[in-house]
């Protein structure tokens, strides 16, 4: 069934009203349908014209892979979220993500600043970047500016 | 030259298509009444008076709550409306943006905001609201009927950006890197780790299928939803991926925002006749 709407001046294409109605139309329609263009085709990111990233970042800056405590008594392998002390990825904040070498000694940091724990910590694995995971092994996380295995985490 | 006259004639049936349409604007109310409860549950932990740690907060969580109950049923709706699309790009881009705090610069938010901004624009208030409610009483006073029909050129662009929003996160996805199952595993490492369901994040070759399913139906979702022939079998099929994102992955409330749009795809008479026929007539509590 249709439903016949009163006619008015407005709504008559020539009408003022209407010209500025089709303007405002193009306008922002044009702004929704390309704003994601510059960023997502060339790479220019702006705070106004956005792509729309959808989850892009949930795994950027986690840890995936174990860690082995170097103790003389034997090898002791802990898993990332044994290391950080926390149940869950899902619980941790984003500024104890790794992004840079410093941060894999923060996220580390419960046995790092464990005046017992003088075993060298290691780590085999990888590190979440936008592109996918980076291999990321670091030798002694908790001196980890002293090490040689410490490649740049590219993102 | 053919070209481009074909050009100019599409562009005119496009412009025709959004900026002149007009029809009844009860789609628009129970958008604008989705979209406030979908704000309440987003923010009202975030923004509530306890967790205020300066007056400037404080302010803007009472603004927020104000506006956005006022936008919910519906009183002053436009300016309320307007109100609420401020306070959230104040919160996107200041909070987000400018000092960096987390989450507030989301797409899930960027979406409420243009939404939000869609729906100030345009009659959202005169279906469902407290705003038709008086208009009615003081109509029927003199005999006048209140219109429930307007310009729908806003509602006509939430669908576009559902289109275009499909189409740019789907061409987002369409890289190695995504169809490899990487970036999905990733985010399967940050939902389900130390989680009864961890072995998915090892799931072999069916996270690469995901991916490439998550792309196919977003690619298509893009260039059908619009076409009206194409939504009796295209909708069920994207409400059935918001429901799948809400219950495998921590989306909060995107999939919930998104379904809520939804509406505005929808022809806005059939809908009013829907509702006519759900909610029955003039004489039905005679019958009771």
């Amino acid at each position: 069934m249709t439903i016949d709407y009163p006619e008015q001046t407005a709504t008559q294409s020539g009408s003022a009203a209407a010209i500025y109605r089709r303007v405002a139309f193009g306008f922002l329609a044009t702004f929704i349908a390309l704003g994601p263009a510059p960023g997502e085709l060339l790479g220019m990111h702006s705070l106004v014209l956005r792509e729309w990233r959808m989850f892009a970042g949930a795994g950027v800056g986690l840890v995936r892979g174990k860690f082995t405590l170097h103790r003389a008594t034997g090898d002791v392998t802990l898993s990332p979220l044994e290391v950080v002390g926390l149940p869950r990825y899902l619980d941790l904040p984003i500024n104890r993500r790794v992004f840079k070498l410093a941060d894999m000694r923060e996220f580390a940091k419960r046995i790092c600043d464990d005046k017992n724990e003088t075993a060298r910590l290691s780590f085999e694995g990888s590190v979440g970047v936008a592109s996918g995971w980076t291999s990321y092994p670091v030798d002694d996380v908790c001196h980890g500016d002293v090490t040689a295995r410490r490649p740049e985490i590219s993102q | 030259m053919n070209a481009l006259a074909t050009l100019d004639s599409d562009i005119d049936i496009f412009l025709r298509w959004g900026a002149e349409a007009r029809g009844s604007t009860r789609p628009l109310g129970l958008i604008r009444i989705g979209i406030a409860v979908v704000l309440l549950a987003r923010f009202g932990n975030e923004l509530s008076l306890y967790q205020g740690e300066s007056i400037s907060f404080v302010a803007l969580g009472i603004a927020f709550f104000a506006c956005t109950s006022m936008m919910l049923v519906g009183f002053k709706t436009q300016a309320a409306t307007a109100a609420v699309a401020l306070t959230l790009v104040f919160m996107h881009f200041y909070m987000g943006r400018v000092e960096g705090q987390p989450g507030w610069d989301s797409h899930h938010i960027y979406l409420l905001i243009v939404s939000t901004g869609l729906l100030a624009m345009s009659p959202c208030g005169q279906s469902y609201s407290l705003d038709r409610f008086l208009a009615v009483t003081k109509a029927g006073r003199t005999n006048e009927t209140v219109p429930e029909w307007g310009f729908l050129w806003p509602q006509r662009l939430m669908a576009l950006q559902l289109a275009v929003l499909y189409f740019w996160t789907a061409v987002d996805k369409t890289n190695w890197s995504f169809l490899s199952g990487e970036r999905l595993q990733q985010a399967f490492v940050w939902s389900y780790s130390g989680r009864v369901l961890e072995p998915l994040i090892s799931a072999g070759p069916l996270l690469p299928a995901l991916a490439i399913l998550v792309v196919l139906v977003e690619y298509a979702l893009a260039f059908t939803i619009l076409i009206p022939r194409c939504q009796k079998f295209v909708l069920p099929v994207g409400l059935a991926l918001h429901a799948a994102f809400y219950v495998l992955l921590p989306v909060s409330t995107y999939s919930a925002t998104m379904m809520v749009l939804y509406l505005a795809l929808l022809d806005p008479d059939v809908v009013h006749n829907a509702l006519d026929r759900l909610q029955g007539h003039g004489d039905a509590s005679r019958h009771i």
